[in-house]
């Protein structure tokens, strides 16, 4: 059952019959020798050609890729100025904006505090104003109380005998003005 | 290990008498209990060695803008690229470069080899060195692989909903979508090998009937026909392959 997997080199064996055929009709050598020849002859152009053209175009793509690498390293590099002049306007802005908020800032605090003092004044004034109001009104209840009181007096001491000697002594002063 | 080859051997024995199929003289190498077509394998590694040659050449100083050899491979590999793109899809295609890479490029240099190299000049015990794609056993390998290479790609893509397929658009087709799977490769391997010994065998009767000048159109037709049957089933490989990932016809 087991067999020896080898091939059988029969060829080797000294009955075989290797040999050289070397006539040209019989081996269609000729003939052969023209088809190659012309094969070459027009085929090596041809494939040549195709070489040529495949290697121009290579040739062609790769100044291309060099060109579009040079191209897209110059917009990097205009990028990265653009990114820098960006950052610095960026910063500009943000200090320009800190100044501006500063100033603002001091803006709105004068302009409190001129409010402020304008309220501070108005409320002086208004304290001054009801001050005023409050004093003539005491003023006058104080002096309306005095009048009446002194009305009150007077008319509690008013009496004919009175009357009477203010007349006389007041017709005697007249009398003595003459 | 000897062991498990002998068992694995043994248990491969009927298919592969059932697959043998022969046309024309060959020469046997005896591979334990297999007979291979030495001829065959001869020009194949001679093909492989052609594409390992071109790949080391190259590829040996890689610089950005390619001189020579360098040229010559990038601009194969962004043909294949593009034809695996247009038949796969922009999103799946680029694990199968290789794979459509490898298929287009061997059954382009084994064609061609075919066309001309002057196999004739080297005589074997039995049978005659040629293309290896005019051995149908080398187009069979080949379209199995394209096979099991959409099938691959349809269960690793969608899992068993994969099979679901074979119900569209409706399950009337059932039967026709199975019998696909068996015509797929069968047409893929019968056009490529018909093709290739049609032109040999054209080249060689014009050849026996006028040895000189008149086979000349015939031979340059041979290598037309030749890029184009590589070109043919490697785009036929991918659009299997896309089919299969696609989800739908």
């Amino acid at each position: 059952m087991v067999q020896c997997i080898w091939p059988d080199f029969e060829w080797l064996s000294p009955g075989s019959s290797w040999g050289i055929n070397s006539d040209p009709f019989e081996t269609n050598l000729l003939n052969l020798g023209v088809v190659i020849g012309i094969l070459a002859y027009f085929g090596s152009g041809l494939i040549n050609s195709l070489l040529i053209e495949r290697k121009q175009a290579i040739e062609a793509s790769l100044q291309d890729a060099d060109n579009r690498y040079a191209e897209a390293t110059a917009r990097l590099e205009q990028a990265k100025g653009g990114l820098e002049a960006a950052k610095k306007q960026a910063k500009n802005i943000r200090i320009q904006g800190m100044l501006a908020m500063d100033k603002h800032e001091s803006a709105m605090f004068w302009a409190g505090q001129g409010a402020f003092k304008e309220i501070e004044a108005w409320r002086e004034a208004s304290l001054r104003l009801g001050l005023s109001r409050a004093k003539s009104r005491v003023q006058l209840r104080v002096s309306r109380s005095a009048l009446k009181r002194a009305q009150e007096a007077i008319r509690s001491q008013l009496h004919k005998e009175a009357q009477e000697a203010v007349i006389t002594n007041n017709a005697e002063r007249i009398g003595l003005l003459k | 290990m000897s062991i498990y080859s002998g068992l694995f051997v043994a248990s491969l024995t009927p298919a592969f008498q059932l697959a043998s199929v022969e046309v024309g003289q060959h020469w046997y190498w005896q591979l334990g209990q297999f007979q291979v077509h030495a001829q065959v394998l001869i020009t194949s590694w001679v093909v492989a060695a052609l594409l390992l040659g071109l790949a080391v050449w190259g590829t040996r100083s890689l610089k950005a803008v390619p001189q020579g050899g360098q040229g010559l491979v990038e601009y194969v590999l962004e043909f294949i690229r593009d034809l695996t793109r247009t038949q796969i899809g922009e999103e799946e295609y680029r694990p199968w470069v290789p794979f459509i890479g490898t298929l287009f490029l061997f059954i382009f240099v084994s064609n061609w080899s075919g066309a001309l190299v002057p196999w004739k000049v080297i005589e074997l015990p039995n049978g005659e060195l040629a293309a290896p794609t005019n051995d149908i056993n080398t187009t069979v390998a080949l379209a199995l692989l394209t096979s099991v290479a959409y099938f691959y790609a349809g269960l690793h893509k969608r899992g068993l909903s994969y099979f679901g397929k074979y119900v569209q658009p409706t399950p009337v087709l059932l039967p026709i979508n199975i019998l696909e799977d068996f015509t797929k490769p069968l047409s893929l391997s019968f056009r490529l090998f018909g093709n290739i010994l049609a032109d040999e065998l054209v080249v060689a009767v014009l050849v026996s009937l006028v040895p000189l000048v008149v086979p000349i159109p015939m031979m340059f037709l041979g290598l037309f026909t030749s890029g184009i049957q590589a070109l043919i089933f490697a785009t036929l490989a991918a659009a299997y392959i896309g089919e299969s990932m696609e989800g739908h016809h």
